[in-house]
């Protein structure tokens, strides 16, 4: 691969992974609040 | 009797939502896009469309959603109509129902066929044939007719669509969190494995080795070299928006639907952001390192490059072929690839059965059976033309009017209404309302402004594209006092039939292609029309135009 395809694959895959771990983890680890059931 | 729907968990909701959105233009359609318009240059725009329209666009539906739950609607009609008094505002929601149950009819078909496809890999029918063997294989399996018109009537495809609609029926019967939760929580992580692993052995693919010509490093890299003078393009801006638009699922109706089963102080902005970039995690990496790296190994960068050649069909057509060279584990790929875009398809198509279904049982009161049954016999009848009029371009209208044209109109609408009707206030403390992320304050401006713009461009653009889609030379001939050119794909080139040679609808001995174009096209306007009726009846036996938020 050249360099500017390898750069840019990498960069948009990093930020992409980051993102979706990121909010995903976070989504599996917050707790409910108190009160996050009621209408 | 109504049942109360609601998520068992926030991991199911998030995973359907994500399931929502992953389909089979992830693998299908955005490596396609990417190839033809500038390689890496074309995620610039496609991030920039992502990042403001995608993500604003996937809050506003979620809190469109939630917001219309409160009050007990779980469709579109309703939960626009909840965000003001004009009374013209349901009419638009109907364009949530429209959407989901036309996209559906095609929809499910395409579904069909990746699941009869898992079938005839498992048993090993593509075993030793040759590239055109292949390609015959589906069109005989589909009872295509190059050059007529006349009906198709494919047994077995049909038998599979059954099976296939019957199965999102039965899904669907059973509820929200043991239906739907749970054929998510299986369907995207089986997904994602086996995307994974496609991924690694296509990528792992070296010239000389199994049967490859050429190395798949050569498909990644044309794929990523960026081609900065597209960006000067509209034509790629505009591809880029409308590539971001459906594969988020955004304007359909079905992410307000999933939303509005969410209660009042739950968490929408970070659920809506994790789906959003599970979606370009399956699209991007995962979407972008299987097709392309695949063909350009085995077929070339310029088969790869040609527009015709990448791109839905060629999932079905070609792939089977290149996994051939792999030996033992041909039907094991072939499997696998298959059952990853069933799986993409049906956590889809299960997300617009959903609206139908809460539609019907908010406004006539059906149970969850019947509302499910209701959902399958509209699929099963719209879907008819798409299957016995593929071949005279039934299933390529159902696409166009309802998969890409709908979604903007409705989209751009409800923007508008959210950011100016309901009020940017209003709309910012239902985004933020319990979050568990801080929303930059920045998307505030973003959705009131920006979004609806951007929406407003793709719509105009798609209004009246220019032909071969060149805005470039369109305006130097506008300059030059010549006419604005039409492109048949543009709405207005659509409707004015351009392009279309015999203006007829019989030429003497058969009915001719405009024929089944315009039939099409009355039956969805009557679909569209019955929905509007059906919403007119309903609010006016529940006198629901009263209900909204004050």
């Amino acid at each position: 691969m050249n360099d500017s395809a390898l750069i840019f694959l990498l960069v948009t895959w990093s930020v992409i992974s980051f993102f979706c771990f990121k909010f995903f983890i976070k989504v599996v680890r917050t707790p409910p609040r108190p009160g996050d059931d009621d209408d | 009797m109504a049942v109360k729907e609601g998520w068992g968990s926030r991991v199911g909701l998030v995973l359907a939502m994500a399931g929502n959105a992953v389909g089979l233009g992830n693998f299908l359609r955005f490596p396609a896009q990417a190839a033809q318009y500038g390689g890496g240059a074309f995620l610039i725009p496609y991030f920039v469309s992502f990042l403001l329209m995608g993500i604003p666009l996937l809050w506003v539906e979620w809190a469109i959603g939630r917001h219309g739950g409160l009050l007990g609607h779980h469709s579109t009609p309703g939960s626009i109509q909840a965000l003001g008094k004009p009374r013209w505002f349901k009419y638009l929601g109907v364009f949530g129902l429209f959407t989901n149950l036309t996209v559906a009819a095609f929809y499910c078909y395409l579904e069909s066929w990746a699941l009869a496809y898992v079938w005839y890999s498992v048993s090993g029918a593509f075993s030793g044939q040759s590239p055109a063997e292949v390609a015959s294989f589906f069109d005989h399996y589909t009872d295509i007719q190059v050059n007529g018109t006349g009906m198709n009537f494919p047994i077995p495809a049909i038998g599979f669509f059954l099976a296939t609609l019957g199965l999102n029926v039965w899904i669907l019967s059973r509820g929200l969190s043991k239906g739907v939760e749970i054929a998510s929580k299986i369907g995207m992580p089986l997904l994602i494995a086996f995307g994974v692993i496609l991924a690694i052995r296509s990528l792992t693919l070296d010239a000389g080795e199994q049967g490859a010509t050429y190395s798949a490093m050569d498909g990644l890299n044309f794929l990523w070299t960026p081609k900065y003078d597209s960006l000067k393009d509209p034509k790629v801006w505009l591809a880029a928006a409308g590539q971001i638009f459906f594969t988020l699922s955004v304007g359909m109706g079905s992410i307000h639907c999933y939303a509005s089963y969410v209660k009042r102080k739950q968490d929408i902005a970070l659920n809506a952001a994790s789906a959003g970039w599970m979606n370009e995690f399956v699209e991007v990496i995962l979407g972008g390192s299987i097709v392309v790296p695949i063909s350009a190994a085995y077929l070339g960068l310029a088969w790869v490059q040609d527009p015709g050649n990448v791109g839905l069909m060629m999932g079905f057509k070609t792939m089977p072929t290149l996994f051939n060279n792999w030996g033992w584990l041909a039907p094991v790929a072939g499997c696998m690839w298959f059952g990853l875009l069933f799986f993409a398809g049906i956590t889809s198509s299960l997300a617009m059965g959903q609206p139908v279904m809460a539609f019907m049982q908010d406004e006539f009161k059906q149970s969850r059976n019947r509302s499910a049954l209701t959902f399958g016999f509209w699929t099963f009848l719209l879907a008819l033309p798409c299957i016995l009029f593929f071949s005279a371009g039934a299933f390529n209208e159902f696409d166009w009017w309802a998969g890409s044209v709908a979604l903007v109109i409705f989209a751009l609408g409800e923007s508008l209404i959210f950011a100016y009707a309901f009020g940017i206030d209003r709309g910012w403390e239902e985004i933020t309302r319990g979050a568990d992320i801080v929303v930059p304050r920045f998307f505030r401006f973003v959705i009131k402004y920006v979004t609806p713009l951007f929406l407003l461009l793709v719509f105009l653009g798609t209004l009246v594209k220019p032909l071969g889609g060149d805005f470039i030379a369109a305006f130097q001939r506008l300059g030059r006092g010549e006419s604005w050119s039409f492109d048949g794909e543009s709405i207005i080139g659509s409707i004015a039939h351009v392009g279309v040679v015999d203006t007829t609808w019989w030429n003497g001995e058969e009915l001719t292609h405009l024929f089944y174009i315009d039939a099409t096209r009355i039956l969805l306007t009557a679909t569209f029309l019955a929905l509007a009726f059906m919403v007119w009846k309903a609010f006016r036996k529940n006198g629901r135009s009263a209900e909204v938020s004050s």
